[in-house]
């Protein structure tokens, strides 16, 4: 072997055709399709595991239940809103002012009760009976209806009367306020089902403008005041029944007209109402 | 199939991106050279089989981590090295011994002449196969290595010495004791 057979460079060209020659060698027809094969599978998206089917609706079946059971108290909700929206006329108590109330029918019903204001308030199912009940009777009515939905007012049946009242009246009767009379849009709104949520701030507004002057003007504490409104209410008689006492007062006083107008309103307001036989031969 | 024009790394680029197809054509281009390689460099069919596929696997699971820094075959070589190296550690310890301390400056007259020397020329070439395999079986394995390389994958001497983790004069060194003793082992034929 001599120096010139160790010829640098990576191939020699006639000992590559000689070994090109040779060579013969080729894999198995079985190892090129496994190896295609496996490269072919490494493409394969990936399985996930199948989940059972109780975790693969957990999270849309929970949804669904959310948002049904949303929309069913919602619903619930507006069914069930205040169904009577009646416009009231609020009379607070302001001796100096007692000209402008309208002239009480219930006797003995004091000046105190001159009303001052009118104001169109909604009143939630709750205070229904408190509102007719003031519409009868004039008793405690206003108290019972802001003692359900409002914080605690005023309770002009049992608040001693202010000094400024006790000039102009001729008796501070601790008595109910007086049944502020139903004026011609009281009695032309009497739809108890059309709730106007749009009149609950007023209600709270006028509430708040009755407890403060009342609050005022009577120096109790405001427990105190509370708790002597919810015991009017409960001495208070049933609305109807008092409404036809009422009517009856009236006849007996001879204030016929009167007494069939307020029939006629009882009727219209409890249309389902048996009257009394006494009240029927004379209503008719 | 093999007419795409595209480069190994570019095949290997777009089987990453999920081209099947790139796959089949590298697969096609080099599955001879590196058969060869195997079935020369081990000797055994079988093993060469097995070192075969799982050389193949190993591209096909690395390729997500794939970037073109080298040649595509520089890479797939250096694979089959570092295989065959690791089946030799766990089977040979002695070939894998002579493999990190192969002497470079071995004269060609320490190593015995082919065993099976020839016959007849006429017959010389029909046994042509046989005597080149017999070449090869006798050259120390770093020098048997560079041989293959140069000779089914067409890698320069850089890439060779990149493949096997080697220098570049190393691997000159080999080749070049490599061709010296399969020229003389074949010097009738050549």
């Amino acid at each position: 072997m001599t120096e010139s057979d160790l010829k640098p460079g990576p191939r020699d060209p006639g000992l590559s055709s000689l070994y090109r020659a040779s060579a013969g060698d080729e894999p198995p027809a079985a190892l090129d399709a496994a190896i295609l094969a496996a490269s072919r599978a490494a493409l394969a998206p990936k399985r996930v595991p199948r989940l059972p089917w109780w975790k693969r609706l957990a999270v849309p079946v929970s949804l669904a239940a959310s948002a049904m059971l949303a929309v069913m108290l919602s619903l619930t909700m507006e069914r069930n809103a205040p169904q009577v929206a009646e416009t009231v006329t609020v009379k607070k108590s302001a001796p100096a002012a007692a000209p402008v109330a309208e002239p009480s029918l219930v006797p003995g019903s004091s000046p105190l009760t001159a009303p001052v204001a009118k104001e169109t308030l909604p009143v939630q199912p709750a205070a229904v009976r408190a509102e007719k009940q003031e519409r009868m009777t004039g008793k405690a009515a206003p108290l019972a209806r802001d003692s359900v939905m409002l914080p605690p007012i005023s309770a002009p049946a049992t608040v001693p009367a202010p000094p400024a009242a006790a000039a102009p009246a001729p008796a501070p009767m601790p008595a109910p306020m007086p049944a502020p009379m139903p004026t011609e849009d009281r009695l032309a709104a009497p739809a108890p089902s059309t709730g106007k949520l749009e009149n609950r701030a007023t209600e709270r507004g006028r509430a708040d403008a009755m407890s403060a002057p009342a609050a005022a003007s009577a120096g109790a504490s405001a427990p105190a005041l509370e708790a002597t409104a919810k015991r009017a209410i409960s001495e208070s008689p049933r609305p109807e029944t008092a409404w036809l006492e009422e009517i009856r007062q009236l006849r007996r006083e001879g204030k016929i007209e009167e007494a069939a107008r307020r029939l006629a309103e009882f009727r219209q307001a409890y249309p389902s109402y048996v009257l009394p036989e006494d009240m029927k031969s004379s209503g008719k | 199939m093999a007419d795409d024009a595209r480069t190994d790394e570019g095949l290997m680029l777009a089987y990453q991106a999920g081209e099947a197809l790139a796959f089949e054509v590298l697969y096609q281009r080099y599955r001879t050279r590196l058969y060869r390689y195997l079935s020369h460099q081990c000797g055994d069919a079988k093993l060469a089989d097995d070192l075969y596929q799982d050389i193949w696997l190993r591209i096909v699971n690395a390729r997500a981590d794939y970037e073109p820094l080298a040649k595509f075959s520089t890479w797939l070589f250096r694979i089959a090295h570092h295989r065959l190296i690791d089946h030799y550690r766990r089977n040979a310890r002695e070939k894998a011994l002579l493999w990190e301390s192969a002497g470079e400056e071995n004269p060609i007259e320490d190593f015995p002449a082919p065993a099976n020397l020839t016959p007849p020329a006429q017959l010389e070439r029909l046994q042509l196969k046989a005597r080149i395999n017999a070449a090869l079986a006798e050259l120390p394995e770093p020098q048997r290595e560079a041989f293959l390389m140069a000779e089914e994958s067409g890698m320069s001497l850089e890439e060779i010495a990149t493949a096997t983790g080697t220098g570049r004069e190393t691997v000159k060194s080999r080749l070049r004791y490599a061709l010296s003793k399969i020229r003389y082992s074949l010097k009738d034929l050549l």
